[in-house]
């Protein structure tokens, strides 16, 4: 009888999903022991006032006595149940709170990145193309310059410029004017629903209210993005399936994007779990600049109070997003390329 | 055994590994004069970047007035007797920006300085002894670098308690998976080479061969990234005050002032947020012209193209 | 050798720069090759014999410098400079081949479709497929096995054939091949090189066959020219250079070829291509030459007529024929 054979392709799945499970399991140990850190007692905060004999017996009530792998287990435990705790700041249940800001998250996140890549793709691409000459060391300087400005002073700038003095931005505050009541929720993202439920008025008005924070959003991932797609896009120019492309009379369209960026897709992707990261890290401070009620002022608010349980929970999220991010980079390369699809190298 | 001129970035195996240079000073200092003697962008981050070195240096003896002294003259704009105007509480914009820039220098540089020293330190005995430990610690990196480090870092720095000093800590704490993954890879890289083979076996034992001859090779990545995690570094001390954790106020700092700023926007007085945060993008901007004339001057694979 | 040359490449040179000194990489090059013929063109590494034909159809890197020299090709001609308009001639009737086939193939493409995208350059989509499977039965490979694999999936030798599939597409009439069964085993080696000879002769397509082993050139070529650090040290008709040879570096060439009817002790040629400034003038060969003598790094001889063909050596400057 044959041993049964596993397909490479099953194989080099199965593989990676095995190693992100791994990461996702040492993620919530770090974010739960993140919380540990924070300079607050649960009990203490939640009750001020009592004596040390009630707190030891809340603290055994609470399960605070017990070692800290079993408090990880339960945390774990109520984790999966899709229970976070309780805000101290905002009173509600983590989950609820989280479900209202997500949306707005993802909606100032998906065009912040999407932004960005229509930026940093075509300059990198552009920049390796015109290697070492003028217009590469223009795109270079720009490049760095773009990646020198703080996201939070930048925000700050343009508020001022666009908002205080030309008027020509709503007031940078929240998704959307209180003039307006938030369209039906389809996607959560006010754009997309306004247009969904024929309140054009309503997506008009919160695309409005992005642009600016999309905009700082953005611009923040263009450099780095660039810099790889030069450097990728260098080096696949050079390969020699590029010149024997060229030596065929391809048109020179076909050749640099057909095969030349496929060739450096995978770097490109590659880089793709970082931008996640660095939006998601960055909308903390966007948030915070343009007032938008979204998941990372909320982190933000919740350490500087030290609110436990949102903190470890927003960590833990937006971790796992880089995470799961990390995973779909490592499955689109066997889209990407047939030589991992097929097992051979990499 | 300097083997300045043959060396990659990161995990970049390389070729002609043999060739050895006549001595480490005189090679040093050809490649970094060819390095800036062919790149203006790089000699102008250089330059920017020592002026403002200088200011940060001399900043209490450069400024024109008390950087904490309140007086009536509230939010005056700019002009020739208070250059970046004055703030809130009268205090001159400019004198508090030179002090800001001395407290952000010094953070930042300190704490890349930790991180540099203990990264490359794992990285250096990861790559070289292999095995579990290279395994547990790299995944535990993987790990690391998954989580929001702004995020993080403000976690951390609650925890140690704000101030100056726990700003550096956590610099440097966030800041040591970068280094140990570069070194374990330079290491990696390098440490079958023939010339570390010849070095063990006449006889070398294997700190000697870890400390004479790989890490001479991992100056040149570190050099790379170091200027650019520096840029990153100043602008995440900034990030963390602008928040309202890590340097507080009285004391001047570049993202407090931004921060303080804000409030006034809406009276016209743009100038307490819009000039510190000019001097910060100038500091930012200077590391990263730097560190990128580092990357192309000292990446072999980019020398012939 | 009335009728006009299909290609010919006159008086090219190429500069660059490299630690800070300007070379001239390839000097005074020139080549001519009538239709269906099969021309060789012999050097080392580094000689400048691939560069000087990637330059001929505009695909020198962008680093190099195109100094002099101009192309025709069928009856149009270029400056060697003009980067475009000799790469205009890819799309009509010059085409290359390279050394490693697999990483010339793109790695993303089935070899069917990768035959299919270069006909459909110039055929309407539909009989893009039925070419393709005539290109491949031509070839001598099978449409039904080969065409839905990927390059890495494939042999070497099979390789190079969906490669040459490719080339044909663009119906050739001038094939320029760069040491095209360097990476084969030699029998494969063998195999293709019978093919491209019955191609020259069926569809009367000229070829120029880069090549460091002199052997393979006699056995296939009806001219040759010898380049040695970019410049041409010999070159004429096959049976007249074989039979006298003159530049002591051809000699070196020869006398290291093993040869199975005239067993010889083989000599290995000493030193390396000539790595110096080439500003500088002198004989470049000089340095490795058995024959030198001080007048050799008195200036670079000049290329004359002896002996039926032509050679650049001092030896050989006295008017002795």
């Amino acid at each position: 009888m044959r041993p049964m054979r596993i397909p490479p392709v099953l194989s080099y799945v199965l593989r990676r999903v095995a190693i992100s499970i791994v990461v996702l399991i040492g993620i919530s140990a770090v974010a739960f022991s993140m919380a540990y850190l924070l300079p607050s007692d649960p009990v203490t905060s939640r009750y001020p006032d009592i004596s040390n004999e009630q707190r030891a017996e809340m603290r055994r009530q609470m399960g605070l006595d017990q070692p800290l792998i079993v408090q990880y287990a339960r945390y774990m435990e109520s984790v999966f149940r899709g229970e976070f705790g309780r805000s101290l700041g905002t009173g509600n249940s983590v989950g609820e709170d989280l479900a209202r800001r997500i949306p707005a998250t993802l909606e100032l996140a998906v065009y912040g990145i999407l932004l960005g890549t229509a930026l940093a793709i075509p300059l990198g691409m552009f920049a390796a193309i015109r290697r070492g000459r003028p217009t590469d060391h223009v795109l270079r300087l720009v490049n760095i310059a773009i990646q020198s400005v703080p996201a939070f002073w930048l925000g700050v700038v343009l508020i001022f410029v666009v908002f205080y003095q030309l008027r020509w931005a709503p007031t940078p505050v929240g998704r959307l004017s209180p003039l307006y009541s938030p369209p039906p929720f389809f996607t959560g993202f006010y754009t997309l629903d306004g247009l969904l439920s024929g309140k054009f008025d309503v997506a008009l008005a919160a695309g409005r209210q992005l642009i600016l924070p999309v905009l700082v959003l953005g611009l923040g991932v263009v450099s780095p993005l660039a810099r790889i797609t030069r450097a990728a896009m260098g080096e696949s120019l050079g390969e020699d399936y590029v010149t024997f492309g060229r030596a065929l009379g391809l048109r020179e369209r076909q050749v640099v994007l057909g095969d030349a960026f496929r060739g450096a897709l995978i770097p490109i992707v590659t880089t793709f779990g970082f931008v996640v990261g660095n939006v998601l890290a960055g909308a903390a401070i966007v948030e915070t600049v343009f007032s938008w009620p979204g998941i990372g002022r909320y982190a933000v608010t919740a350490i500087t109070t030290s609110d436990m349980a949102p903190v470890s929970t927003c960590i833990l999220l937006v971790a796992s997003g880089v995470a799961l991010t990390n995973l779909l980079v490592d499955l689109s390369y066997a889209l990407i390329d047939p030589r991992i699809r097929h097992g051979y190298g990499k | 055994m300097a083997m300045a001129s043959e060396i990659g970035v990161a995990g970049e195996p390389m070729t002609a590994a043999a060739k050895l240079p006549a001595s480490r000073d005189s090679s040093w200092r050809r490649i970094y004069a060819r390095v800036f003697a062919g790149d203006p962008l790089g000699l102008a981050g250089v330059v920017i970047l020592a002026v403002l070195l200088l200011v940060a240096a001399f900043g209490p003896l450069l400024a024109t007035h008390d950087p904490i002294l309140t007086t009536p003259d509230t939010l005056l704009p700019p002009s020739g007797a208070h250059w970046f105007g004055t703030d809130d509480f009268g205090r001159d914009v400019f004198s508090r920006t030179l002090v800001s820039l001395r407290i952000d220098f010094i953070v930042a540089s300190v704490g890349v300085t930790g991180a540099i020293l203990i990264g490359s330190l794992i990285g250096l005995v990861c790559g070289y002894r292999g095995g579990w430990l290279d395994d547990t610690l790299m995944r535990f990196v993987d790990i690391i670098q998954s989580f929001p480090l702004i995020l993080v870092a403000m976690v951390l720095v609650l925890a140690i308690g704000p101030s100056v000093g726990s700003i550096v800590i956590v610099t440097v704490l966030i800041n040591i998976p970068l280094y140990a993954r570069v070194i374990r890879g330079q290491t990696l890289a390098v440490k079958h080479l023939d010339y570390v083979d010849a070095a063990r076996c006449s006889g070398a034992t294997e700190l000697g061969i870890m400390f004479r001859h790989v890490l001479p090779n991992t100056l040149n990545p570190i050099a790379i990234h170091a200027s650019l995690n520096l840029a990153a570094a100043v602008g995440n001390v900034a990030v963390l005050s602008f928040l309202g954790i890590g340097i507080r106020p009285p004391t001047p700092d570049l993202g407090v002032m931004v921060a303080e700023g804000t409030k006034f926007l809406v009276q016209g007085a743009w100038w307490m947020s819009i000039c510190p945060g000019l001097i910060l993008c100038t500091t930012i901007f200077s590391l990263n012209l730097l560190g990128d004339a580092l990357e192309s001057g000292l990446d072999p694979r980019r020398q012939d193209r | 050798m009335s009728d006009p040359a299909l290609f010919e490449m006159r008086d090219l040179t190429i500069e660059t720069v490299r630690d800070g000194h300007r070379r001239r990489i390839v000097e005074g090059m020139s080549l001519s090759v009538r239709h269906g013929e099969i021309y060789g063109l012999v050097g080392e590494s580094g000689s400048g014999k691939s560069i000087s034909m990637m330059a001929s159809v505009g695909l020198a890197a962008a680093s190099l410098d195109i100094t002099a020299g101009d192309v025709s090709f069928a009856g149009r001609r270029f400056a060697a400079s003009d980067r475009r308009g000799l790469r205009s001639n890819l799309s009509h009737g010059v085409s290359l081949l390279f050394q490693n086939a697999k990483g010339a193939l793109s790695p993303f493409l089935t070899t069917g479709a990768q035959v299919e995208r270069v006909l459909a350059g110039r055929l309407p989509k539909s009989t893009c497929r039925r070419e393709a499977i005539e290109l491949f039965r031509v070839c001598g490979l099978n449409h039904a096995d080969l065409a839905d694999k990927y390059p890495h999936q494939i042999s070497g030798g099979q390789a190079q054939r969906v490669a040459m599939a490719c080339a044909l597409a663009t119906e050739p009439r001038l094939l320029i091949a760069d040491e095209p069964t360097t990476a084969l085993d030699v029998t494969t080696e063998r195999e293709l090189l019978r093919f491209l000879t019955r191609l020259c002769r069926e569809r009367d397509l000229a070829i120029v066959l880069i090549a460091h082993n002199l052997s393979l050139v006699a056995e296939y070529c009806s001219g040759l020219t010898i380049l040695h650090a970019g410049q041409i040290v010999e070159r004429g008709p096959l049976a007249s250079v074989f039979a006298e040879p003159l530049h002591p570096y051809t000699r070196g060439l020869i006398a290291a070829v093993p040869d199975v009817d005239a067993p010889h002790e083989l000599e290995p040629l000493a030193g390396s291509v000539w790595g110096g400034r080439s500003d500088i003038e002198r004989c470049r060969f000089s340095h490795r030459c058995p024959f030198a003598q001080p007048d050799c790094e008195a200036g670079v001889p000049a290329l004359l007529p002896r002996a039926g063909h032509e050679v650049r050596c001092i030896l050989y400057r006295e008017d002795a024929t």
